[in-house]
């Protein structure tokens, strides 16, 4: 880590190394006319000697703030990072993943591939073999076939860059030096931002790369001066790359893409209204910015798929989220999509009379999936909540899952029988049948009856069948063959078909809606005109001949991997993992509201001890939190009075100080609100790491403030004043960070009393372990 | 011009008094002389207008040859008096004629619209149930709680009462026939106040623009909208929501009007400024949705003093002033009525009613014919007395048991407790020593502060029990559930009780004391808070044990006593003061209006399907033959509304880049161009405000929800309308050379645009009015291929 931190430094500030030209002994003593000190003792000892090539010496110029901050960020998150050695918290998830990526499994997850990926590419350096089980937290690591060391290890690392990251931010913006190492030393005494990025998760990944892009950012705009220069380029090129790396690891960065995307529309119109700016070359600062920032970011968020894609090829535990076409691209994949393979699982293709069949809708699978047409013994209520009546006959339903009451025989009209004909006959377009639930043999029934929740529609229901003879005209369908092959004949998984309700002229249709608790959410079945609506094509999809026994013939499998163009895989995994995030909705124990956050109201327990009270709680350090916050109040006070007065032409700031101001509150405070107040309008399960990118853009505003506080006034004793308000918060803030030390690192075994001292908040859910062993929380 | 110039005028009061009029009728002239409906009302006025714009133009022309200042500003006075005196002969009273003759049409078509049918249908059409249940509590003045403020149901009341409609028919459901009640009465109350929108939208659109055409189209796109007219004519409480919404806009515009400082402090500013608040508190004394039209007002004065601010002749002083003013009548003013009304409420509502267990003990006690009322309860609490236990917080529940267990992966299966606001016979709990039977013989021993206790719940024999399991909704408490048999439980049945602010031994006051239950095995407090339980709890609220024994939802308070053995003392209760009753109103109305959930089977709809008007809602009827009506907009309207906010923002956008590229516009385009984007950044910012707050809520929402924004969007569309017709006559000029070409242009376009409208209601009147016959799938029905979108349902 301290070589790290040493590279950076050089990077800062570009130093050559000094090669002195040795040409002659002449030119060699006209150059070193203020010799170097490392030269000059070599020189003097070897007296006369002339000829002498200076070795190869390398000046670093090291910035001891930020040295001190790169050293102690390190060692806060690296220090015995090999305990607990056991899962702790969302290890659980992380660790199962980079499991299915040693296997090639595909799973399906609520956040981008690139955070998971790099956690799996530490693993594959590291040799990790994928055969450990993250089934439970608190389970013990097995360090000979896990190495969970390593895999903490890197995102510690990307973790502690985060602190000498901020300092550079905050010198960037034209603040001093010691408001930077101020910053810095904030962000490395922040128990939760060193509790977040110990262990196997993505947010170190989130952090460090929110981090990263600010850095370009700040970079960026320090060369805007320049446009179009290497350097400039440079930066705005890394800019695009963090975002696209941001957006990569956790959906949520798309606040930081919107964020930089007012900032560059605010720059874009700056320019826009400079009448020095050629249109030639706005359309060229347009075009860079665009490909830049939008088209970089989005293929790099591609790509991290694509590779995804090519990683995880085999079926897996999460196949069920995704459709039919998606799965069958999987290898193993048990799904059934292209009818030349039904003669090898034995289906068959022509439709006969007292075939037994499936029949699903045939349609694409809409947002709800797919189903079958499904009946079962439960009826419809006799009353409907709006006092309508039914037919209180058996309900038929679409099902989205294949099931033993999703089987329907064939039956020719008017009679009973339920097995082939010798020779068997073939159902044509056109013909009469009945259709006999398997299970209950009742036949599908349509009558003039209000359907249950489509009112316009008529009811579908499965009515008694009366034998022999006996054809109600009610339960008469004529099958009518609207799509596919088959000349005419009715086949399986190519002919859609479309069942016609004989006495009423009305097609059967699926329509969307599900039925409520009585009907098992399944969806409702009716008939209704044919002619717009939709979901009234039905598809065979396995068929039998008057087997009762399904396990015989049903199953279905599909050997051979199928492709999918890419595209249409990332929009529907992306689609999804938009749908799942908003459907994260149950209550935790631990869930918080974001209204708890700023002032680090609640503690997340992530690990506890099986023997002992020790243990590891997410818990934002307090005295921190509750300054930065403060921070922000006190910005948008001295804005808001800034702004009044400079309304009434009255100028407090000189202009650059004015414009430095705004442009700490654009960045800062901007960024904050960007990544705070949109958890207000989410109504998923919330946690306090939530809040943690937003807290880094809170911890930066502070020494900001404070610099420009320190700016004001002239007066010695003002200044005075304010180093040591800086002093006394980079004191206190390491203080409670060592207060609180023993929830970050878990090391520490604390008696209860010492907990409930540390419970300064009553809303913190602090464990503790009572004499008799049992778990309590701490009142 | 007179405008940009006449700032730098010197201050001689009577040049002061010439200069303000001056400005005010000049600028009416150049609005008039952008508007196309004055180029081309008659042919004699366009020559006239060409004669005094050459004249006027020629004057300023040369005013502005002079080179020294005084004499500029001579000449410009000058030059404005000869073009006052040649505009206002004729012009600005003809524009007048023009405006009057179109706002009387529209009103009469609003009028004409509105009360046709209103008596139709002759029964309880949808939520006609509630809200004529909610007159009816007024006129036999019994206690109801509602989530809405109290305003708009004493209208519908006071409607009912003045046309005598005695409060005597039930509203029982949708569907119910009036007979011989009069229920018209309050029909067309709802309907003529639905109707103002209409004109307060005219006045509106017509002061920000200045132009007839758009407040016309404006207050046409509202007439011709099937769904506002639907939503205006039965006994509901969005005619008076939306009214009251538009009437706050139209003071607004009407206060702009008198924003140049010769109008500052005068009686017609006042007048304005307190009818803007007047409007703002019954808005939001209608409905809470009335909180959106004060954001608008509020946007708008922050713009107006931020504005004030920046203008350096102003004095603090006057800004001051300027702020108190605002402050005086849009937020100390409106708070004043809005309390006025909830007094009427509370004053007319003193009889015991459906609403009386939702409010706490105390207020109870004021409510004529409540059990509490003049204290008929024993006063002391003994062992063998049945209690009824209030959670003390507002809004709290009954405690509460029935024979339902909770379900098998919510903690232990045991009967479930929860808390309950309404009155009923399982709220009864019987008090028991812990550890003894009850022995009806002995002598009667109160119950003192400290001593343990069991809770039998009377109806089912079960003891208020819990144990260390998760409680269903706040996981980190505890369960609570009703165990044992006829009495019997276990060790776990074991509460001590606590009072309040009292000693160890202290008597339990019925009402009076507040008690704390601490389970004595596990060391939590019986808790309840506003979480209600999902369906198989009843939706009633939850009940825990919770291990912070100090929160302030685990007090409780004895309301129902019932010993035979004690004498009904007379215990004078602490009346709460108006504010309090007010305040714990209002807690309550929080609580249960976020706690709103749909019904099982209705039709509830997400705000993104709004504005396209996906789904309607079902007033009456949806089967073949009934009398349907069908609360949907005219989508015609609704569509032609929604893109129109397109064009507007791809106007304005396009403007804006192009401004900031440093094109400068001519001053009368610019002043034309800025007035017409003003008008229309402020309804967008009102659209704006109606709609998006939806998408954050998440309580259950429909589709009426939208038409306050519906109006917003209207109006919008009445400037854009205008601002595109006229370009674009204006570029056919430019391109046929011939300047009659405008006139015919405008007018064709605008024709053919209200001619759409006029054949689009025509086509879906019968939403409102109501269909009879088979439904729109049936080549029979009236409706008949107008069921464009297959989510409608008529």
């Amino acid at each position: 880590m301290k070589e790290a931190s040493g590279k950076k430094k050089s990077s800062k500030k570009p130093k050559e190394p000094i090669e002195e030209p040795s040409k002659d002994a002449k030119t060699d003593s006209e150059l070193s006319g203020p010799p170097s000190p490392s030269n000059k003792p070599e020189r003097d000892e070897r007296g006369t000697t002339t000829l002498q090539t200076p070795p190869i010496t390398w000046q670093i110029n090291v910035n001891p703030l930020l040295a001190i901050v790169a050293i102690l960020s390190a060692t806060t998150r690296l220090w015995r990072l090999e305990d607990p050695s056991e899962i702790v918290f969302d290890e659980v998830h992380f660790g199962k993943f980079v499991t299915y990526y040693t296997h090639g499994i595909y799973f399906f997850d609520v956040h981008p591939p690139l955070g998971k990926q790099l956690l799996a590419l530490v693993a594959h350096w590291t040799n990790y073999d994928g055969a450990f089980d993250f089934d439970v937290i608190g389970r013990e690591y097995d360090p000979k076939r896990v190495p969970y060391y390593y895999m903490r290890l890197f995102p510690a690392l990307a973790g502690a860059c985060v602190p000498p990251l901020a300092y550079q931010i905050v010198a960037l913006t034209g603040a001093s030096h010691w408001s930077a190492f101020l910053t810095g030393i904030l962000l490395v005494f922040d128990n939760a931002m060193v509790t977040q990025t110990r262990f196997i998760l993505l947010d170190a990944w989130l952090l460090v790369f929110v981090a990263l892009v600010l850095y370009s950012y700040a970079k960026f705009k320090s060369f805007c001066d320049r446009p179009f220069s290497v350097e400039w380029s440079l930066w705005l090129g890394l800019l695009g790359f963090f975002l696209g790396c941001v957006v990569s690891v956790k959906l949520f960065g798309f606040f930081l893409f919107l964020f930089l995307g007012f900032h560059t529309l605010a720059d874009l119109w700056r320019l826009l209204g400079d009448s020095a700016t050629s249109n030639s070359i706005l359309c060229k600062h347009f075009a860079l910015r665009f490909v830049a920032l939008l088209l970089l970011p989005l293929l790099i968020f591609a790509s991290t798929f694509w590779i995804e894609f090519r990683l995880l090829h085999k079926s897996g535990p999460h196949d069920a989220f995704m459709s039919r076409d998606f799965q069958a691209t999987l290898a193993g994949s048990r799904v059934l999509t292209h009818p030349e393979e039904l003669p090898q699982i034995g289906q068959e293709y022509r439709i006969a009379y007292g075939s037994h069949v499936t029949l699903r809708r045939s349609r694409a699978p809409t947002s709800e999936g797919e189903c079958w047409l499904h009946s079962h013994a439960h009826l419809y209520p006799v009353r409907y909540p709006d006092e309508r009546g039914s037919s209180a006959q058996q309900q038929v339903t679409c099902y989205n899952f294949r099931d033993e009451n999703n089987w329907w025989a064939i039956q020719r009209r008017g009679t009973t029988n339920v097995t082939l004909d010798n020779p068997p006959v073939v159902v044509r377009d056109g013909d009469v049948v009945h259709l006999v639930h398997r299970t209950t043999t009742r036949r599908l029934n349509s009558h003039n009856v209000a359907a249950p929740m489509t009112p316009t529609n008529q009811e579908v229901s499965g009515y008694i069948n009366y034998g022999d003879n006996v054809s109600v005209p009610h339960e008469e369908w004529i099958v009518k063959i609207v799509g596919g092959g088959g000349g005419g004949d009715w086949t399986s998984t190519t002919s859609q078909v479309k069942l016609v309700h004989a006495h009423s002229g009305q097609a059967l249709r699926m329509t969307e809606k599900r039925l409520p608790e009585w009907g098992f959410y399944q969806f409702e079945v009716t008939t209704n005109s044919e002619s717009p609506a939709d979901g009234t094509e039905w598809i065979v999809e396995e068929v039998q001949f008057g087997v009762r026994d399904s396990n015989a013939t049903s199953a279905v499998a599909s050997p051979l991997p199928r492709t999918m163009s890419f595209l249409s895989k990332l929009y529907e995994v992306v689609a999804l993992m938009v749908t799942k995030n908003s459907e994260l909705v149950e209550d935790h124990a631990f869930s918080s509201r974001p209204g708890e956050w700023p002032l680090a109201g609640r503690t997340i327990a992530y690990w506890m001890s099986n023997s002992t009270s020790a243990q590891i709680q997410l818990i934002g350090n307090p005295l921190l939190w509750w300054t930065a916050s403060l921070s922000v109040v006190g910005y948008s006070a001295l804005l808001g009075f800034y702004l009044l007065r400079r309304r009434r032409r009255k100028y407090d700031v000189d202009e650059d100080e004015w414009r430095r101001y705004v442009s700490i509150g654009w960045l800062f405070v901007g960024g904050w609100a960007m990544h705070y107040l949109p958890f207000f309008a989410m109504g998923r399960a919330l946690f306090l790491h939530h809040y943690l990118p937003a807290s880094i853009f809170k911890v930066l505003l502070l020494p900001c403030l404070l610099d420009h506080v320190y700016r004001l006034f002239g007066f010695p004793w003002w200044r005075r004043v304010i180093v040591g308000v800086g002093c006394l918060i980079g004191i206190a803030v390491a203080l409670s960070f060592w207060y609180f030390s023993a929830f970050t690192y878990g090391l520490q075994t604390l008696d209860g009393e010492a907990i409930l001292a540390r419970k300064w908040l009553t809303t913190w859910d602090f464990l503790v372990r009572r004499p008799d062993g049992q778990l309590g929380l701490l009142y | 011009m007179a405008l940009v110039f006449a700032p730098q005028l010197s201050g001689a009061a009577n040049q002061r008094v010439v200069r303000s009029r001056l400005r005010f009728d000049v600028r009416a002239h150049f609005c008039q002389n952008a508007d196309g409906l004055v180029d081309s009302s008659s042919a004699r006025e366009t020559g006239d207008e060409i004669r005094v714009n050459r004249l006027v133009r020629l004057d300023r022309r040369e005013a502005a040859t002079r080179l020294d200042a005084q004499h500029r500003v001579d000449a410009f006075v000058l030059a404005e008096q000869r073009a006052l005196t040649l505009i206002t002969t004729f012009e600005y009273s003809m524009i007048s004629t023009w405006n009057a003759f179109v706002f009387l049409l529209v009103v009469i078509l609003t009028l004409r619209t509105r009360l046709h049918r209103i008596e139709e249908p002759p029964h309880v059409a949808w939520d006609e149930t509630h809200f004529g249940k909610h007159a009816n509590f007024y006129l036999n003045r019994t206690f109801f709680f509602d989530v809405h403020p109290p305003l708009g149901k004493m209208l519908l009341a006071l409607a009912g009462y003045v046309t005598n409609y005695n409060g005597s028919f039930e509203f029982d459901k949708p569907g119910d026939q009036y007979g011989d009640h009069n229920y018209t009465g309050m029909r067309t109350f709802c309907a003529l106040i639905g109707s103002t929108v209409v004109p307060s939208a005219y006045w509106s659109v017509y002061l920000l623009t200045e132009s007839v055409t758009a407040a016309f189209i404006a207050s046409i796109l509202i007439i011709f909208d099937t769904g506002t007219l639907t939503l205006s004519q039965y006994i509901l409480l969005d005619p008076m929501l939306m009214g009251f919404i538009a009437f706050s806009t139209c003071s607004l515009t009407f206060f702009h009007r008198y924003r140049n400082r010769e109008h500052w402090f005068s009686i017609s500013w006042w007048f304005w400024l307190a009818m803007t608040g007047f409007f703002l508190s019954c808005a939001f004394s209608v409905k809470f949705v009335g909180l959106f039209v004060i954001l608008l007002v509020g946007f708008y004065v922050i713009w107006d003093l931020w504005d004030l601010m920046g203008d350096m002749k102003n004095s603090l002083t006057v800004i001051g002033l300027h702020f108190l003013a605002r402050a005086t009548c849009l937020i100390v003013l409106p708070a004043m009525i809005y309390l006025a009304f909830f007094a009427v409420h509370f004053h007319i509502l003193n009889n015991s009613g459906p609403g009386d267990a939702f409010f706490s003990s105390a207020f109870q006690s004021t409510l004529k014919g409540n059990e509490l009322y003049n204290s008929q309860v024993p006063e002391y609490v003994a062992y063998g007395s049945m209690i009824t236990l209030k959670n003390h917080r507002s809004g709290g529940g009954l405690l509460h048991s029935h024979y339902h267990l909770y379900p098998e992966d919510v903690g232990v299966m045991q009967q479930q407790i929860t808390a309950y606001s309404h009155k009923d016979e399982n709220n009864l709990f019987l008090v028991k020593k812990a550890e003894i039977d009850l022995d009806p013989d002995s002598p009667v021993e109160f119950v003192r502060s400290g001593d343990s206790i069991r809770l039998e719940h009377v109806a089912t024999k079960r003891n208020v029990h819990s144990h260390v399991a998760q409680a269903p909704l706040t996981v980190r408490h505890f369960q609570v559930t009703g165990y044992g048999e006829n009495g019997t439980g276990d060790a776990n049945d074991f509460w001590r009780l606590e009072v309040i602010d009292g000693q160890m031994g202290d008597l339990i006051r019925t009402v009076h004391s507040l008690i704390r239950l601490i389970h004595v095995n596990v060391g939590c407090a019986l808790h309840s808070h506003d979480k209600q339980l999902p369906k198989w709890g009843w939706e009633q609220l939850e009940v825990t044990c919770n291990p912070v024994v100090r929160d302030s939802n685990n007090l409780w308070n004895v309301e129902g006593h019932v010993n035979d053995k004690l004498p009904k003392g007379n215990v004078n209760f602490f009346k709460p003061s108006f504010f309090q009753a007010v305040i714990e109103a209002h807690k309550i109305m929080t609580q249960v209006n976020s706690n709103l959930k749909p019904k099982e089977g209705e039709v509830t709809s997400k705000p993104w399907q709004w504005p396209i008007n996906y789904r309607g809602q079902r007033f009456s009827g949806y089967l073949a033959d009934s009398f349907r009506v069908y609360l949907l907009g005219n989508p015609v309207v609704f569509w032609a509304n929604l893109s129109w906010i397109v064009v507007f923002c791809a106007l304005f956008s396009v403007r804006a880049v192009v401004l900031q590229r440093g094109y400068r516009e001519s001053s009368d385009v610019k002043q034309y161009r800025d007035r017409m984007s003003f008008a229309a950044l402020f309804f967008l910012l009102g659209w704006f405000l109606h709609y998006f707050p939806f998408f954050l809520m998440g309580r259950v929402l429909y589709f009426h929800h939208y038409f306050p924004a519906f109006l917003y969007n209207s109006m919008l569309t009445g400037v854009v309308v205008e601002f595109v017709l006229k370009s674009v006559s204006k570029v056919v000029t430019l391109w046929s050379k011939q300047r009659h070409h405008e006139t015919i242009v405008y007018f064709t376009l605008l024709g053919l645009f209200v001619a759409l409208l006029t054949q689009s209601f025509t086509l879906f009147s019968g939403l409102s009015y109501g269909m009879e016959g088979p439904l729109s799938d049936n080549l029979n029905s009236t409706m008949y291929g107008l069921k464009w979108m297959d989510s409608w349902e008529f």
